[in-house]
């Protein structure tokens, strides 16, 4: 062999080595999650949390939960894991799917406010308590899936504003793939979490601007430009709060799920979190 | 053994060669002098079709070179060429630039499942004669050096060699010593001298009047893209017809 | 700052980080290593093509095809070959490939796109005489390019080509937008369990510094190897 077949014959075994490096162990089944959210912590582990993470799942972080669930389409994933009312929207979006409507976790949203605005957190929480009756009634209105996805979504979206440093705004962070939380719509925002944004600033006589990034990004992004809460469906947990303050919370109803492809009978017999946890630990890819 | 008919070249509208018809013979050695500019390199690169004729045939082993459908890697196979810039293979030592052809050339003779049993049987054969050829040049002791090692005069004896493990029944010289300082010239006229005397074709563009005289049967004399005279070396040299030669050679000589 | 490195050390060590560090560090070498590989062999073929004469009509056809590939390559940013690729022509296949596979092939193609304009050039580099030399002893176009032109082609790129790895690794670190955990999601993902990310950030620039260093070396020593067939004696 002459010197050139020898190094293309040594990089080929280093590849080769390198994929088996990889490729060791039992097979684990894919689960895909949002980054940054609830779902991933739940799937991969946090001790701060007290999750376990699961040994025999291999958890593949997207974007957002559509992308996600795009890859089940395409088979490369098997479930998804996201926040209940969220999964509900996509599945009512997205043919071919269901949800497996039993709670993993027990959430609360808050919304996450600038550590150094403590005098905005006390005002936000007098909002809260004050329009309570209102925020309810937004929550329900967003409660038929089948209208209130990111595809049917037939009302007014709110616009997205324009930053102003000299201008007396209330500048929020959020996700908006998130439905029905948060979502784009035409060249605004819908949801739950962009109603309640918008009730907040009118009580407080502030210009809303949004401003849209993603999910991980948004409790780093608070005190800087001018950023001054986030909105974004983002549960209440002790590392968070570390960070940023929280609000009381303004939905209580949170919890994570299984959406599965909707032929897939793996969870039909689960009727309790126990059971559902079961199957999962027993799952192989 | 080769013969040219109504050769034409032309870049574009600059014509080279102007339909030249010529022969060149078996055992013939050929020399091809003229001013730079009259086509003589580019006449001699027709022959094994290194330039592609515009117009014309090149005959040779009853084919004509010039035609598409003619496979003419079979046939360059028996026509040696030496170059002016000697073009040794760089990244190959110099016995492997002597025996790279030969063994492809074997190795493709055979179907595809011999080949991997007869390749040792061959390079071990091909090794011989290529150490035989570099004994005769008396460059044995640089059999596994790189080609950058070697002097000028050394690379072109190689290449000499390198043609020569060919077994050609001709061979094309392009200004063999054009690019070689003067000190080496002898060596490599010296070669392709003894190579003469034992009765290979050749045929060969140089500057070098006196070796052309000594070694050549027949000159050409070219200029414009036509041969304008040509004769033993005693009639070009000696006795030159046309105005052409005679301004040439009284430029040279 | 020592909360910072309490923090990163318990995430890290405590609770084995850097066990989805490593995993991600493999993940990286696998992408720029096979994508090199793929980048050079598919490179090699289209700048063959190029310069190829073409007296063939079917040549033609595969020049244009080329130049698409290349043009399309060269004129889209790798995320969005990565997005396409993946969400969008894979299902439209209907294949069902693991996202780090899928990487592979498309950092692989991306490469190609590159190093075919600089395997062109290297060939084109090469002394027109060496391949009239062995196509004047009877060798075809494909022995001669093979044998003769590219081997001292590839010699001429070689830094280029260490450039192009070190591009690939660096390039690397945009694959978490398919899902694919390389070093850099790695250390976001430790990064955002605390959200303390100064000593992970940090930790990882340090790595991919680290991964270059030794590339450069391992580049320049090899060109010494290669350039012992030019030394003058």
């Amino acid at each position: 062999m002459n010197k050139f077949s020898k190094i293309v014959a040594l990089l080929m075994a280093v590849c080769f080595v390198v994929c088996l490096a990889s490729c060791g162990g039992d097979a684990k089944v894919k689960v895909g999650v949002q980054s940054g959210t609830t779902g991933y912590s739940f799937m991969a582990g946090d001790a701060d949390w007290g999750f376990d993470g699961f040994s025999n799942v291999e958890v593949a972080s997207y974007d957002n939960a559509g992308l996600a669930l795009k890859d089940v389409e395409a088979g490369n994933v098997k479930y998804v894991v996201i926040d209940a009312d969220v999964a509900k929207s996509l599945v009512a979006s997205n043919e071919g799917f269901k949800v497996i409507d039993i709670a993993l976790t027990t959430e609360s949203y808050g919304i996450a406010v600038d550590k150094n605005q403590p005098e905005l957190l006390e005002k936000i929480n007098g909002v809260l308590a004050d329009k309570a009756d209102d925020i309810t009634a937004i929550i329900d209105s967003y409660a038929n899936v089948d209208d209130n996805n990111s595809k049917d979504w037939a009302g007014t979206p709110i616009p997205a504003g324009t930053y102003d440093a000299n201008k007396d705004q209330l500048v929020v962070a959020t996700n908006a793939a998130f439905a029905p939380f948060e979502f784009v719509v035409g060249d605004g925002f819908a949801g739950i979490d962009m109603e309640i944004a918008k009730l907040v600033a009118d009580e407080l006589g502030m210009e809303l601007v949004i401003m849209n990034m993603d999910f991980e990004a948004i409790t780093g992004a608070l005190g800087k430009n001018g950023v001054d809460v986030g909105i974004a469906g983002m549960t209440i947990n002790a590392a968070r709060k570390k960070v940023v303050n929280f609000t009381d919370s303004y939905f209580t109803d949170a919890y994570q799920v299984i959406i599965a492809k909707a032929d897939d009978t793996t969870f039909d017999s689960c009727k309790t979190t126990e059971e559902v946890l079961d199957v999962l630990k027993g799952l192989k890819g | 053994m080769i013969d040219v008919l109504n050769l034409t070249k032309r870049y574009g509208d600059l014509t080279v060669l102007d339909d030249i018809t010529e022969t060149i013979h078996e055992g013939e050695r050929v020399v091809i002098i003229g001013p730079s500019g009259s086509g003589k390199s580019t006449f001699l690169r027709c022959l094994n079709c290194m330039e592609d004729p515009t117009a014309g045939s090149i005959i040779f082993e009853d084919v004509d070179l010039a035609d598409p459908k003619v496979d003419i890697n079979k046939h360059r196979q028996h026509i040696g060429m030496v170059f002016q810039q000697f073009n040794l293979f760089n990244n190959k030592k110099v016995i492997e630039n002597i025996t790279l052809a030969p063994v492809r050339h074997a190795l493709k003779a055979l179907p595809f499942k011999q080949r991997r049993k007869a390749k040792k049987e061959i390079v071990a054969r091909e090794n011989e004669r290529a150490m035989a050829l570099l004994a005769r040049i008396g460059l044995t002791d640089k059999a596994e050096v790189y080609p950058s090692t070697l002097s000028g005069g050394q690379k072109q004896r190689v290449a000499i060699a390198r043609a020569l493990a060919m077994n050609p029944k001709v061979i094309l010289f392009d200004e063999p010593t054009s690019a070689l300082d003067p000190e080496m010239v002898g060596e490599v006229l010296d070669l392709i001298k003894e190579l003469a005397h034992e009765g290979m074709t050749m045929v060969i563009v140089t500057h070098e009047m006196g070796f052309a005289r000594e070694v050549a049967d027949r000159i050409l004399f070219m200029d414009g893209g036509k041969i304008a005279e040509q004769g033993t070396p005693e009639q070009v040299f000696g006795n030159p017809k046309h105005p052409r030669t005679q301004e040439f050679l009284s430029k040279v000589l | 700052m020592g909360a910072a490195w309490e923090v990163f050390y318990n995430k890290f060590i405590v609770y084995g980080g850097w066990k989805t560090v490593v995993d991600g560090l493999v993940v990286t070498l696998q992408i720029a290593v096979i994508g090199l590989i793929i980048g050079i062999l598919i490179g090699t073929l289209i700048a063959t093509v190029k310069v190829v004469p073409k007296r063939n009509p079917a040549l033609k056809v595969l020049s244009v095809i080329c130049d698409i590939y290349v043009g399309f390559f060269r004129g889209t940013p790798l995320v969005v070959q990565l997005l396409i690729g993946y969400f969008v022509l894979l299902p439209a296949l209907g294949l069902r490939v693991e996202a780090v596979y899928a990487a592979i092939v498309i950092y692989g193609m991306n490469s190609a796109a590159y190093v075919s304009e600089t395997m062109r050039s290297g060939i084109q580099a090469v002394d027109i005489g060496q391949m009239e030399a062995a196509r004047a002893l009877g060798l075809n176009y494909s022995t001669s390019m093979m044998k003769v032109v590219i081997p001292q082609a590839v010699k001429n790129i070689l830094p280029t080509l260490g450039n192009e790895f070190i591009s690939l690794i660096k390039e690397t670190s945009v694959a978490s937008f398919i899902s694919v955990v390389d070093v850099t999601k790695a250390f976001r993902q430790i990064g955002d369990s605390n959200y303390e990310y100064i000593i992970p950030y940090l930790m990882l620039a340090a790595i991919y510094l680290i991964l270059v260093m030794i590339i450069t070396l391992g580049v320049r020593l090899l060109e010494r190897r290669l350039r012992r067939s030019d030394r003058r004696s």
